[in-house]
């Protein structure tokens, strides 16, 4: 609760200020921005951790990032009634900066993630709304999980392969058309995570039926084999060697003679 | 040439009497007949010192022996001609002109740089443009679902064979000399021998094409080697100003038209080739040391240098934009390793790095051991150019059929996005994952190397790896000596990182506490291990892979590895550029003469009987001896003093001159008798018809013109170099190497000709070692290959 308490104060103070002064915010105290910095770096590092697996960082934190990017910001921009840059009192003093490393590390974190793919971007700044991708594929992704719950709970593994498969490979279309292959992290981690997660439960229970009997190429590959070794072995049975001979030199007779004894 | 030689066959056997006169000797080496060598012109011991007689018994020569010289190269001409008309020219141009040939002599180091690098975008991007077309409609997944891999399968096989089809076709039936990577024609033109057609502008077009074809068509091949014996064609055309191929004259750059220049150019052209292959700079310049001139010359390697920067400037700069980031220049050259920087390596790790080296040795001598085979077969059975086209199109089918088996059979997945693959391949692998060898069979093979330096430890199983390593070592060897264009630097160093991999999991597994066992470090030394142990390269080597891994402080354990892999494949057997080379009997001169030959005289070692010419001679019998002999520099004598047909005399010299200088007086007309045709005559004759002189039945002489007499003293080289015959052949072949001689007259202790050695003479005396015992023996010549 208290952390509450502390939002709302840090939102009134930034309100005044703001007509105050657009680029410097004005508090009483540095120590209660730092504190409310403090709290929302907990807050989100708690989340993270809840959401670590199955991920979900991206649609579960992504309140409390905004929290940390907002109080940084406030940490950055306010002086205290000193005038004192608060900025100043507490970042880049010492090499440990601990402030600015739980920050990195932070924003880190969610950019490995792509977690900003996951939501509409206003003008470079994120908002907790997710965009129309994501929603598409959530929707997607609900339609099919419904669908193997239900066909599984009713019928075995293969009538349910053969029954879900059109809205497996909807998705599963939709997920390549939005993400880039090559990259390590495709897309958001939420999305890719989920994703994962289908592909795998699905291609252990569906994907056998992938295997046929490939005779004709088994066949044709063994026809490649023995036109190779017949290849070889015609030539060689067909051809006749030639042998050349060497043609002689014309030297010094006495050299020769000397050599030749020896 | 080879008419010429016909004709002088028929003059042999019908004139089977042809005896040793002062003007009129035995015909040349090149010249004998088959009766000839039945009936051994020997005489009794009695003989004199002055009779000369034919060496060698009836002597057969198996095809595809290392031992054996053919008779078929000559040399090149690196010693200018010293005569009257060039030391007047010489004396007549002031400081200008010399200022002039500096200035344009740069200017053709520049050109070459760019034009090789042009080049080389060309085949890249014609390489990366078809491949993308190829691998993209092979479509295997959607046949897989329908257990049709049948039809991608055949699909492949088609995609392989019409490229390799086209570019072998070219190959065999237009240029064979673009076979292979081209290296070694380049070593032996620097050496100094005069390789049929290797440097003409028809040999570019077909190596050019015939390498996009090759790697298009998924032969186990890299473009890599085929640079260098493009940058050194570029060179050799740009900087002679003119073209024979087009018939087309440009007036520019006449002073470059002699072998002396021409070598050094393509000693520049060779290193932008390096250059721009690899992205490296500093090794091409090293690689031209190493392999060609035969003496550091400093200016040269600057200007040589020059080139190279030139070379992979420009190439990075058309890359980057064709890449869609022009100016980023991020790609110095062809093969990119990517930046190894991170790798450190620890003090007890070198032994291991010698190990890996001597793994490396033992694997390179058994590449060329089976190589050498192969190529024993290729020459004795493969003679047909249809056969070798057909063998061509066999391997390309083979290759695709060896990758489409191992993606059928190893079921490696990994989850797509951990490297970047450009057609990631399902084949039976879940959703989401591909398999790992379709990528490494999908792709060119520049690109698996990289993934195989690059990846994080466990990326490969280590199955489908060790299969990988035996497969592809397997299909590389068999791949090299086809009639394709195609390189050897990749393959190798695919399959050595690939085993270099395995190595560092087995030491992960033996020392499980030590973690500093980069798979990527022991990728990188196991790929310079197998590279080394095949090519036997050391300096350039070692220098190239540092530039293109952009790692100097991993200089020491790629030395220790390169140092230990050539060394244990020097015990086995010689380079594979080297087995080749020897393979076509071409007269290279190593670095020293051979050991143990300090008891070998020049009067062994030369032609005893010389065929010489008078200093006003007359032009019926240039004729005849032109037709007559093979030979290509007979020394000019003052006529002895006694005349008497019994005795043997010799004349004293005068200077040399050589065949394509008598060639070109006779085609000029410049007889004492025709004064009219004296009036414009400078050193710009020989020049002008460089580098390809009319054989003698293509000048036309009357009869009455026959009777003329030529003053040969202007022509002649007036100084030239010539030994005792007390000389030992050591001595004499530090002499010939060192200047880059193609004549040596043997002179006697009052200065007459009594004999000549050329570098087949010095060239056949070999060391042979055996269990042990070693010794020198003599090459027999033949004529056949």
């Amino acid at each position: 609760m208290k952390i509450k308490g502390n939002e709302i104060e840090i939102d009134i103070f930034a309100r005044i200020s703001g007509i105050q002064n657009d680029n410097l915010v004005n508090y009483d105290n540095c120590t209660m921005v730092k504190d409310a910095f403090g709290f929302s770096i907990s807050n989100f590092t708690h989340c993270a951790i809840m959401n670590s697996h199955p991920i979900k960082l991206c649609q579960e934190c992504v309140n409390k990032y905004i929290d940390i990017l907002s109080s940084f910001q406030n940490l950055t921009k306010s002086i205290d009634k000193n005038g004192t840059a608060c900025y100043d009192q507490y970042i880049g003093l010492d090499r440990l900066e601990i402030i600015e490393t739980m920050y990195i590390d932070v924003r880190n974190l969610w950019n490995t993630a792509k977690c900003d793919a996951c939501f509409i971007m206003d003008n470079g700044t994120l908002t907790p709304e997710p965009s129309n991708k994501t929603l598409k594929f959530y929707e997607l992704y609900e339609k099919t999980a419904l669908c193997i719950k239900t066909e599984l709970k009713q019928n075995n593994t293969k009538i349910m392969c053969d029954k879900c498969i059109h809205l497996y490979i909807e998705l599963n279309d939709y997920y390549d058309s939005i993400s880039n292959i090559n990259a390590e992290i495709a897309n958001c981690m939420d999305i890719v995570d989920l994703m994962n997660g289908t592909r795998t439960s699905w291609s252990k229970q569906c994907c056998r039926y992938r295997h046929h009997e490939e005779y004709v190429f088994i066949i044709s590959t063994c026809l490649v084999l023995v036109i190779t070794v017949l290849f070889y072995s015609l030539t060689k049975l067909l051809i006749d060697k030639k042998s050349s001979v060497a043609i002689s030199q014309t030297r010094f007779a006495e050299s020769l003679n000397h050599t030749r004894k020896d | 040439m080879d008419e010429s030689r016909e004709e002088l066959l028929e003059s042999t056997n019908n004139d089977t009497e042809v005896r040793p006169k002062r003007f009129r000797n035995l015909s040349s080496v090149n010249a004998a007949s088959e009766e000839d060598l039945n009936s051994i012109v020997t005489h009794e011991d009695d003989s004199s010192l002055l009779t000369s007689l034919r060496s060698r018994h009836k002597q057969t020569i198996e095809p595809g022996s290392l031992n054996v010289l053919s008779a078929k190269y000559e040399s090149l001409d690196y010693d200018t001609c010293e005569n009257y008309l060039l030391l007047d020219e010489e004396r007549s141009k002031g400081n200008h002109y010399f200022i002039r040939k500096d200035i344009s002599r740069w200017l053709v180091f520049l050109l070459i740089g760019m034009f090789t690098a042009l080049i080389a975008c060309v085949i890249d991007i014609a390489i990366e443009e078809l491949s993308l077309i190829k691998y993209k409609s092979l479509n295997v997944d959607d046949n897989i679902v329908e257990g049709k891999l049948y039809i991608p399968y055949f699909l492949f096989v088609l995609y392989n064979i019409v490229p390799v089809l086209i570019g072998s076709t070219l190959v065999a039936y237009v240029e064979p000399i673009a076979a292979g990577s081209g290296i070694p024609q380049v070593k032996c033109y620097l050496n100094g021998v005069k390789v049929p057609r290797v440097v003409r502008i028809k040999t570019l077009i077909v190596k050019s094409i015939g390498v996009v074809c090759s790697v298009v068509g998924g032969l186990a091949g890299g473009k890599e080697g085929p640079m260098i014996h493009s940058g050194a064609v570029v060179a050799a055309g740009i900087s002679q100003g003119k073209s024979t191929t087009f018939k087309k004259d440009f007036k520019i750059f006449k002073s470059f038209r002699e072998d002396h220049e021409k070598r050094d150019f393509v000693c520049g052209g060779a290193a932008a080739g390096v250059s721009a292959a690899f992205g490296a700079p500093v090794g091409g310049v090293l690689f031209s040391l190493e392999e060609g001139s035969s003496f550091w010359n400093q200016s040269l390697t600057w200007r040589t240098f020059f080139a190279s920067v030139v070379s992979t400037f420009t190439l990075n700069t058309v890359l980057s934009a064709y890449h869609g980031v022009p100016g980023d220049l991020s790609y110095p050259g062809l093969l990119n390793l990517g930046k190894l920087e991170s790798i450190s390596y620890q003090i007890y790790e070198l032994p291991l790095f010698m190990l890996i080296g001597c793994i490396g040795g033992l694997l390179g001598a058994l590449w060329n051991h089976v190589n050498y085979k192969l190529s024993v077969f290729r020459i004795i059975y493969l003679r047909k150019r249809w056969l070798r086209v057909l063998e061509a199109c066999i391997v390309a089918a083979m290759s695709a059929t060896i990758a489409m088996l191992m993606m059928f059979t190893l079921n490696d997945c990994k989850p797509i996005g951990q490297d970047p693959t450009k057609y990631p391949t399902q084949m039976y692998c879940g959703d989401g994952q591909y398999n790992v060898l379709a990528s490494i069979w999908f792709q060119t093979p520049e690109a698996s190397v990289r993934s195989l330096l690059h990846d994080p430890p466990n990326t490969h199983n280590v199955a489908s790896l060790a299969i990988f390593v035996i497969f592809y070592f397997m299909l590389s060897c068999w791949t090299f000596g086809l009639a394709t264009s195609n390189g050897l630097f990749i393959p190798s160093l695919l399959t050595g990182a690939a085993w270099g991999r395995l190595v560092s999991v087995g030491l992960s597994h033996v020392f499980p506490s030590i973690t500093s066992m980069n798979p990527g470090k022991y990728a990188l030394i196991g790929a310079a291990a197998q590279l080394g142990g095949i090519v036997r390269m050391t300096i350039s080597l070692t220098v190239i892979i540092m530039e293109t891994t952009g790692n100097i402080s991993f200089g020491l354990p790629l030395i220790v590895t390169l140092i230990a892999a050539k060394w244990t494949g020097d015990f086995f057997n010689e380079g594979i550029y080297d087995t080749h080379i020897q393979l076509s009997g071409v007269p290279l001169l190593p670095w020293d003469p051979p050991p143990m030959a300090n008891n070998i005289y020049a009067s062994e070692v030369m032609s005893h009987p010389v065929v010489t010419l008078k200093s006003v001679e007359n032009v019926g019998h240039i004729v005849e001896l032109l037709k007559l002999t093979t030979y290509n520099g007979f020394p000019v004598v003052d006529p002895p003093m006694s005349d008497h047909g019994e005795v043997t005399t010799y004349g004293k010299i005068r200077g040399l001159i050589l065949r394509s200088q008598l060639i070109v007086i006779l085609q000029r007309k410049i007889f004492n008798e025709c004064e009219q045709n004296w009036d414009e005559i400078n050193y710009s004759i020989f020049q002008d018809e460089y580098p390809r002189y009319p054989t003698i039945d293509e000048v036309d002489i009357t009869d009455v013109e026959k009777t003329y007499s030529i003053d040969l003293r202007p022509f002649m080289n007036r100084a030239p170099y010539t030994v005792s015959h007390s000389f030992t052949l050591p001595r004499m072949f530090r002499l010939f190497r060192a200047l880059g001689l193609r004549h040596l007259p043997i002179v006697n202790d009052t200065n007459e000709v009594i004999g000549m050695v050329t570098r087949k003479d010095l060239a056949r005396y070999r060391l042979w070692r055996h269990q042990g015992r070693m010794g020198i023996k003599e090459l027999p010549i033949s004529k056949d290959m």
